[in-house]
């Protein structure tokens, strides 16, 4: 569902070249969990924003869903964020002045569904995640645990194949921590594909697959081989 | 999604009380200030006769002394009279060229209705005019009409009032046929006006043109006869030995003292009369009279508030330094637009990556700024109103009709504040639109 092929990241200041992202090849299926690691300043987040069009890439194709999206307008990298990605953050980003409902169900007002499908779908959302009852609620009102939930119920509203989490626990406690690991493998069992940075390694082994980045170098790392380790 | 780019805007307001009352209170500032002067302006620089202002014109006849010129005009050029003498108005009317004819003065006295006390008698001015006046000037009647050709030509003792003396008079009745002293003479009511301002009241002088209308109106002819004579407050301009202290004098000198306005059928027929002007002053060339070289004239409405300047170049300038004075203020509500949205950034970097495109970002923060344009609108009417209501307190040699706005600039007020909330936010709007959204996702 995700090719790469070729892709590099990089940048000037001034007159200098950084090179973020060195040329690699990627292919992710559908329901893959793929674990991004590697030490701060590696270009994580880099490959991260790029796998979910934030950020353009300095060579290279990248195919999503089967479409090359190289070269795409502002515009239609929007429309495809919207049907095919899901993000959540570190720090949930959840909009302090909405309430939960009209915080998962941002995502749909740009998709154009009515109020009736709107409604039931960021319903049946926050059902899944046990916060149904909550959705007048305010996010400083609830739990960090509970902010990851209802942040990642408003990335999953809109139906995406691809949920990119970017280091998803990492304000969190390692038992809210567990709870938000354990959701987002209930949800990739669901077929969703998801791309998750993460520092903590034995998280990462929870995945599927892991890609290590180093320098701006990509490597993929046997999953039994780290867990015989 | 109008509904809900509207809920934003709300809750994107509360969330920034101090800015947003910054920026609705700068807006709404600028507005008063600019709204108070516009107002002023466009009120004194209103055609009051839009439907016939081409077709309604006032008659100019150069009679004055051929030694020295009456006056100067704005450009320097010498200017004519435009007033006429006694003899040249009667002439006029009586060649009936025009399909109407509005010819007047005024003089003052006291009034009473004949069954009020005397010490009740206010002394006011009376309009002597001709049965067309209120026809001519669009003066609505709410009982009864002018008075019938007959009384032009005898000076019958029949007058017209306002509704405001009507109200004082009788009490607000229906007063056709009640009876009023002007000084010791009966006059008989014959019709009531209804409140009536013509803004500006443009077929007088300029100084007196934002001055109320009057409230008394009888004919011309009646004053002659009874003498009724204010020299201090006709407006008349004489040259010439001839004597003028008594109104019997003034009829037979070359002293200048009566409007006359004539209205036209069809425009066409305004060439016509002047032509019938032209011919009359070759005629009293031949008498020895009109010797002077500057032309007769013969103005529409327009073309008399142009040439008296109903806005003065001191109304443009006040109106050019409260424009100004909102540009400042606009500028002031754009740098707090920019400070606002920057602390959008984060919000702006989630709401792309779900799926918004610029256009939305656009959309959401216009109506942020529609909004406060709206408020800052409203308030600045408001405000605009309470200057209004302050300055004609202050001013109150101009009628309140001057300080008074339609609901044409009402409307004006708020859609100003919105426009220009929205033209001057599209430069924030624009960069906020810019913002990489992966450059801000750790920030919101």
């Amino acid at each position: 569902m995700l090719k790469m092929r070729g892709i590099a990241k990089s940048f000037f200041t001034n007159t200098l070249k950084t090179q973020a992202l060195q040329p690699f090849d990627l292919d992710i299926e559908q329901g893959d969990f793929v674990s991004i690691v590697g030490p701060s300043g590696s270009g994580k987040t880099t490959f991260l924003n790029i796998a979910g069009l934030l950020e353009d890439y300095s060579e290279g194709q990248y195919y999503l869903g089967g479409k090359d999206v190289t070269g795409l307008s502002d515009n239609h990298k929007s429309s495809l964020r919207n049907q095919k990605i899901g993000f959540v953050f570190q720090s949930f980003n959840l909009i302090p002045e909405l309430n939960l409902f009209d915080n998962v169900e941002m995502p749909l007002r740009y998709r154009h569904f009515s109020s009736k499908e709107r409604a039931q779908r960021v319903h049946e959302a926050l059902e899944k995640v046990g916060l149904a009852g909550r959705k007048s609620h305010y996010p400083q009102q609830l739990s960090g645990g509970q902010q990851q939930r209802v942040a990642i119920t408003r990335a999953l509203a809109g139906s995406p194949s691809l949920l990119l989490a970017d280091e998803p626990t990492g304000n969190l406690d390692s038992k809210m921590a567990d709870g938000i690991m354990s959701l987002l493998k209930d949800i990739n069992k669901q077929g969703t594909s998801i791309l998750m940075v993460t520092h903590d390694m034995e998280q990462a082994k929870q995945a599927s697959r892991i890609i290590e980045i180093r320098d701006g170098h990509l490597s993929e790392h046997q999953v039994s081989l780290l867990h015989r380790d | 999604m109008v509904s809900y780019y509207i809920k934003l805007a709300w809750l994107s307001l509360r969330k920034t009380p101090l800015l947003s009352f910054l920026m609705i209170g700068t807006i709404a500032i600028g507005i008063t200030a600019a709204m108070i002067t516009v107002t002023v302006g466009y009120m004194m620089a209103q055609n009051p006769l839009p439907h016939k202002s081409e077709r309604v014109a006032m008659v100019h006849l150069n009679s004055w002394d051929p030694t020295q010129p009456y006056g100067y005009r704005r450009n320097g050029k010498n200017d004519i009279p435009s007033t006429l003498t006694y003899q040249d108005a009667m002439a006029l009317l009586q060649a009936d060229k025009a399909d109407k004819h509005a010819l007047f003065t005024q003089f003052s006295d006291m009034i009473r209705a004949e069954a009020m006390d005397v010490r009740d008698a206010q002394f006011h001015p009376v309009r002597s005019t001709t049965r067309d006046f209120f026809d001519v000037f669009d003066a609505p009647f709410i009982h009864g009409g002018t008075w019938s050709k007959e009384a032009d030509q005898t000076g019958e003792q029949v007058i017209v009032l306002s509704k405001h003396e009507n109200d004082r008079l009788f009490g607000g009745i229906n007063s056709v046929g009640q009876d009023v002293l002007v000084g010791t003479l009966l006059y008989r009511v014959v019709g009531v006006i209804d409140d009536w301002q013509p803004t500006p009241r443009f077929y007088t002088h300029r100084y007196l043109m934002y001055q109320s209308t009057l409230n008394y109106f009888v004919p011309l002819e009646s004053q002659i006869r009874n003498e009724l004579f204010s020299p201090t407050s006709m407006g008349w301009s004489c040259w010439g030995d001839a004597p003028s202290s008594t109104l019997a004098q003034v009829l037979l000198s070359e002293c200048v003292w009566l409007y006359m306005w004539v209205e036209f059928d069809t425009v066409d027929k305004k060439d016509d009369y002047f032509h019938f002007l032209s011919d009359y002053s070759e005629e009293q060339k031949q008498v020895g009279r009109f010797t002077r070289p500057e032309p007769n004239r013969l103005m529409s409405v327009t073309e008399y508030l142009e040439k008296e300047g109903a806005v003065s170049k001191e109304n443009i300038m006040g109106i050019g330094f409260a424009l100004a004075f909102l540009l400042a203020c606009l500028c002031n509500v754009m740098s707090l637009m920019m400070t606002k949205f920057h602390g959008k950034g984060g919000e702006i970097g989630l709401r792309r990556a779900v799926g918004a495109s610029k256009k939305d970002i656009i959309i959401q923060f216009g109506f942020e700024l529609i909004f406060i344009g709206f408020v800052g609108g409203v308030i600045g009417l408001l405000l605009a109103q309470v200057g209004l209501s302050v300055l004609t307190d202050m001013f109150s040699n101009l009628h309140k009709n001057v300080m008074t706005m339609d609901i044409y600039l009402m409307v004006g007020t708020i859609g100003l504040a919105m426009s220009t909330s929205v033209l001057f936010g599209l430069w924030p709007i624009y960069r906020a639109s810019l913002i990489q959204p992966s450059s801000q996702l750790k920030s919101l």
